[in-house]
């Protein structure tokens, strides 16, 4: 289990974006970061992966598989040669990695476009490769920011498989995502993150507990809270 | 004269702010301050004692024609902006005033800079080339011709290639100009052009409205002339420039080529990149020219910079691929990226200060 216990952090000294930020990922589950733009959900990342330049608190991460909130790609590399830098670099066994970095090439439809730049790539394609750079290795943990983005339905959907098998394979999953709807489809637990501070976590049952909704969804309750926290 | 005034004092406060924000202490200590004792010493024993080095291998011809061409550099400064195609525009005094303040001003400032360059040159043209006086006073008054046609140039709609041979061609004119034409001559028709260029300037530009743009976009790329040299020449404003584009896919090296992938991606980024590829080549190149120019003093100097130069341009390249985003997906340790970096600096500098020797002893045995 990785436990997550961020006091304070932010950009600049003695200007604190998150406070008391404490959960745990718990292996073979998924966890939703969800918020509002702006609540904090990529600096509380930026804070667990040690990014952030200022943050008081203890997070200790095995190695890790990221997809950043925008693709992040190296300008003189083909996509082979971003697949190939991470296979040597990550220290797996090298012939499975390959495999498998093929086999997502195939999933998201990439296989013609080894040769070529990513960073000539559709805003679209550019997640696909940052979602094979991800999941090529195999690790216990995963971040995933804002995954959906730019995706087609197709690509969305093979996504969601792939995190569904991640999670059967024990890997511990944290989420931020806006797309609600399908967080609480695939998502086993929820931290909600507003202004810098949790405003409640929990799985589904356990958010709605206590709130007065309309209908049973995530987004209502997160409205709900939200209009209480006001 | 007010508005020309304040926007000459704002560009110079411009630049010296840019200037002040990389010429810190050990920029002046480690580079300004030797490279100028540096550069009067080596006038000092070379042109002041009449050896003239490589300089007596160069024909006449040639040297009239680069030094036509380094002289027509300048540009007429409009000291215009933006937004005075809405209102300046219509104030038909103050605009005038303004433009013609901006003519006297770049012209005198080039005057200056001919005056000095061919004065620092001399002695080349009295003992090397045997002019007369009254041929550097023509080679003067040419190369303000020069420069003022050149400003015709720059201000046309034709492509930048063009313009480029056309540039070419101005300085290859004046030179058959000076060859053939006897020195009176040469003086009363370049004294005539100089007039004519400078009339049709101001009724052109001064008088009329119509290519504020192409006076606009002149002024704009003098105004960040020295913001563009200071972006080449520091690494760490360089990166905050846009990488120059690169194809769909590379050409040369596609496979896997070194077994470190840490060194790979520095090797590779290297040949792929082509600011840091035309950078090195450029520093070599210089360098390397250099050898043949200078003293024997001042070449065992140059070694030692050359090893110094390289170490430094390597270290700031590799610190800029270090310092990627990328390294948050692929996480290298900083042991890694010591080591490759250890191997790349020694294997790229020691193998080019090998052939640096090699090249400065042949220079000095066999010329």
């Amino acid at each position: 289990m990785i436990h997550i216990a961020i006091q304070s952090g932010g950009y600049e000294s003695n200007q604190n974006i998150l406070h008391d930020i404490h959960f745990d990922l718990i292996p073979g589950q998924l966890v939703g970061l969800i918020g509002s733009n702006g609540a904090g959900k990529s600096t509380t990342i930026q804070a667990m992966m040690g990014t952030l330049p200022y943050m008081e608190g203890s997070v200790q991460l095995p190695a890790y598989g990221y997809v950043p909130e925008r693709p992040i790609l190296y300008e003189y590399f083909t996509l082979q040669e971003h697949i190939d830098f991470l296979i040597r670099s990550v220290g797996q066994d090298d012939s499975v990695l390959q495999q498998r970095a093929n086999k997502l090439c195939e999933t998201f439809q990439l296989t013609t476009k080894l040769s070529e730049y990513p960073t000539k790539f559709s805003k679209g394609m550019q997640q696909k490769v940052m979602l094979i750079l991800a999941f090529t290795p195999r690790y216990s943990f995963y971040i995933v920011d804002e995954p959906f983005m730019g995706l087609d339905p197709q690509a969305m959907r093979r996504l969601i498989q792939l995190l569904n098998e991640l999670k059967q394979q024990g890997a511990s999953i944290l989420m931020s995502t806006h797309a609600l709807d399908t967080a609480e489809k695939i998502c086993d637990r929820f931290v909600l993150i507003h202004e810098g501070t949790i405003l409640k976590k929990g799985t589904l049952a356990e958010i709605k507990d206590g709130v007065n909704v309309e209908d049973n969804s995530l987004l209502a309750a997160f409205d709900a809270l939200l209009e209480v926290k006001k | 004269m007010k508005l020309f005034r304040k926007r000459l004092s704002r560009q110079w406060q411009f630049n010296l702010t840019i200037f002040k924000s990389i010429a810190d202490w050990t920029v002046w200590v480690y580079l300004c301050i030797p490279a100028a004792l540096f550069s009067y010493f080596l006038y000092r024993e070379t042109i002041m004692q009449k050896q003239f080095g490589l300089l007596e291998w160069v024909p006449f011809e040639v040297f009239l024609f680069v030094l036509f061409y380094f002289l027509q550099m300048g540009i007429i400064r409009s000291f215009l902006e933006p937004a005075d195609q809405l209102f300046l525009i219509q104030q038909k005094a103050h605009w005038r005033k303004l433009l013609v303040s901006g003519l006297i001003y770049s012209l005198s400032l080039q005057i200056l800079f001919n005056v000095l360059v061919l004065g620092m040159l001399f002695l080349v043209f009295i003992h090397l080339y045997h002019l007369t006086v009254l041929e550097i006073m023509l080679i003067f008054c040419l190369s303000v011709t020069t420069y003022l046609w050149k400003q015709f140039i720059v201000r046309t709609d034709f492509r930048e290639w063009f313009q480029t041979i056309l540039q070419l061609l101005l300085p290859l004119i004046m030179t058959a100009l000076f060859l053939v034409v006897p020195t009176f001559l040469g003086m009363f028709i370049s004294c005539a052009i100089i007039a004519l260029l400078l009339a049709l300037y101001i009724q052109r530009y001064v008088f009329r409205h119509h290519s504020f743009d192409k006076l606009l976009r002149a002024d704009r790329a003098q105004y960040y002339l020295l913001v563009g040299t200071v972006f080449s020449l520091s690494k760490e404003l360089q990166s905050m420039k846009a990488p120059k584009k690169t194809g769909k896919k590379p050409r040369y090296f596609t496979k896997r080529i070194i077994q470190d992938e840490v060194v790979e991606l520095i090797v590779k980024t290297f040949i792929r990149n082509k600011t840091y590829k035309w950078a090195y080549l450029r520093l070599i190149g210089i360098t390397l020219f250099l050898y043949f120019v200078l003293p024997f003093w001042a070449q065992i100097l140059l070694v030692i910079a050359t090893h110094f130069m390289l170490k430094g341009y390597t270290n700031s390249v590799i610190t800029e691929m270090r310092e990627h985003p990328i390294h948050v997906i692929f996480q290298i340790s900083a042991e890694r990226w010591n080591a490759a970096q250890l191997t790349v600096k020694s294997k790229l500098i020691r193998s080019i200060m090998v052939f640096v020797i090699v090249y400065f002893i042949g220079v000095n045995l066999f010329f």
